[in-house]
């Protein structure tokens, strides 16, 4: 019992980062209906900011954090601006093919940069361990939780109740109808991409923080940001926020009831199951049910 | 004051060209009826207005300057209100939001006042907008081109839809918001009502203006009688 209990809080613990991570990938497929495979490759980027800041100056991976959100996000702003507002009403054949591109030179590049090597960026805190109930959570993983449960919050709140964050949920509606509102289309798709890729360099440093990470290791993001997004519910926060949790405990009761090797196959399995039982998502409402496409 | 002057105006789609010189002016706190078949280029003619369609000749200046090519946002920043064919409004959205939205280009904040215009929105204003009826999204339609306090508003296809009672009512806040100073180019297929409500009115007919004039003359004219004005029985 006390291991089922631990495995769930562990799940549910990296779940919330992983939502984290998930959240911007759903936002950006939602408003534009593009589908960015580099969104894990920003999550690594986000790491090795925070790793090369915790090495130079001791910076404090939280503050690494934030740290790597501001770089990360002019990067997302401008890799939008300059390159994939140029595809962005092409077919969808032609945005996954320029970010496949992109996510191949980035894990490359940051391989020869930083090498290939497993790194983790060491706190005298994130491995201390807090007794709750009859299982013992690393508090690194608890701080975690916290900031990515409390960023994602902050992204509903900001996208729902702000000027700019309507305006970006407009022109994901209905690009002409927000143009014609006057707001700048192609400024409010680099914002998105920008907010994005800020929300993954930042979770990107967490995951420093609680574990090891190598270039290798954005495919995976990718891949778990694809299936919590589904999962979720196309370009629903809150949906995307629960396709986290739900993954993260899944993978960690397959982790620790089944042959390692299946723990991928399982999140596969809940997301061919989910999408039987409930098409649009765990959230069930589709945002963008009445999008229009751009003319 | 001419408000919106267009000379010459030839636009369309890729090599098909759907415009072929059109001239129209707007005066300033004018409404003007712009009606013709199907086809025959009026939205095509306010889209090119507010910049979604490309001039390939002739010149569009609105307010003293010379806004062909503009984007769309620069237009509407300049004081034109596009309210498109089909409403366009932000379905997932509430109308209180859907406003909010309206006021961008200008920091636009006060919802009172197109309330003002619209009593029936001030009960709707938490209301998902999808689910507003037909007349009610009409009205958050144009509500939503007043909010930034325009100098014009366009609007197509008013009555698209809707039950006569209700374009009425909304037809008949048109002179209110012309009183306030805002011009209102209205697009119409229902060309009884257009020409009542309006001073002028242009006939478009594929791609050129056939006909312009007072509205009271145009009414009274046997030839837009003929094919225009539905005796009854005919239907629309
Ligand atoms: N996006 C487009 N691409 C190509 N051709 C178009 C496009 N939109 C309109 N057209 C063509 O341009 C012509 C004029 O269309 P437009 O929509 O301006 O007419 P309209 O007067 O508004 O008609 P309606 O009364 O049916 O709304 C039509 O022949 C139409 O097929
Ligand atoms: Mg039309």
């Amino acid at each position: 019992m006390t291991s089922f209990l631990q495995a769930t809080s562990y799940g549910l613990l990296q779940g919330g980062l992983l939502a984290m991570i998930a959240i911007g990938f759903s936002l950006v497929w939602g408003v534009m209906n593009v589908i960015n495979l580099s969104h894990g490759a920003y999550v690594l980027l986000g790491a090795y900011i925070a790793w090369e800041l915790h090495a130079a100056w001791g910076l404090d991976p939280l503050l690494g954090a934030v740290a790597a959100g501001l770089v990360m996000f002019g990067a997302g702003y401008a890799v939008q601006r300059s390159l994939i507002n140029q595809v962005v009403n092409a077919p969808i054949f032609l945005t996954l093919l320029l970010t496949f591109g992109l996510q191949l030179v980035l894990v490359q590049g940051m391989a020869v940069v930083f090498s290939a090597d497993y790194r983790s960026i060491a706190t005298w805190y994130a491995s201390e361990s807090l007794p709750i109930g009859d299982v013992r959570v690393p508090s690194g993983r608890l701080l975690a939780f916290g900031v990515a449960i409390l960023a994602t919050v902050v992204l509903v709140t900001f996208m729902r109740r702000t000027r700019t964050g309507l305006a970006i949920l407009a022109t994901g509606m209905d690009r002409n109808a927000a143009r014609l509102m006057g707001i700048n289309a192609r400024h409010a798709y680099a914002l998105t991409a920008g907010i994005a890729a800020a929300l993954a360099g930042a979770a990107g440093a967490l995951v420093g923080l609680v574990g090891t990470f190598s270039p290798p290791d954005a495919a995976r993001f990718t891949l778990l940001s694809f299936v919590i997004s589904v999962l979720g519910g196309l370009g629903n926060m809150y949906g995307a926020l629960l396709g986290g949790l739900v993954l993260g405990v899944v993978q960690a009761w397959a982790g620790q009831y089944l042959p390692g090797t299946w723990v991928n196959a399982v999140a596969f399995a809940v997301l061919v199951a989910v999408l039987i039982v409930r098409p649009s998502g765990l959230a069930g409402r589709a945002f963008y049910e009445a999008r229009v496409e751009a003319t | 004051m001419t408000l919106l002057q267009v000379a010459g105006l030839t636009a369309g789609y890729g090599r098909v060209e759907v415009l072929h010189g059109v001239d129209l002016t707007v005066a300033a706190g004018e409404i003007i009826a712009l009606v013709g078949a199907n086809g025959a280029g009026k939205t095509t003619l306010l889209r090119s207005i507010s910049g979604q369609v490309a001039a390939t000749a002739g010149r569009i200046c609105f307010a003293g300057a010379d806004i062909t090519g503009h984007p769309v946002e620069s237009v509407v920043r300049r004081g034109v209100a596009h309210v498109p064919e089909g409403r366009r409004l932000f379905a997932g959205l509430t109308v209180r939001d859907n406003l909010r939205l309206g006021g961008w280009a200008t920091r636009g904040t006060d919802i009172d006042r197109v309330l003002g215009l619209f009593p029936p929105l001030a009960a709707r204003l938490t209301q998902v907008a999808g689910t507003l009826s037909g007349g009610e999204q009409q009205m958050c339609a144009i509500a939503r081109g007043l909010m930034n306090r325009p100098k014009l508003i366009m609007i197509d296809e008013l009555s698209l839809g809707l039950a006569p009672v209700v374009v009425d009512d909304i037809v008949r806040t048109l002179p209110d918001i012309a009183a306030t100073g805002t011009a209102v180019l209205l697009v119409e297929q229902d060309v009884d009502i257009a020409l009542s409500v309006s001073t002028r009115g242009y006939v478009l007919e594929t791609g050129t203006i056939a006909f312009t004039g007072p509205s009271a003359q145009l009414r009274t004219d046997s030839r837009i009688q003929r094919a225009y004005l539905a005796r009854p029985g005919d239907g629309r």
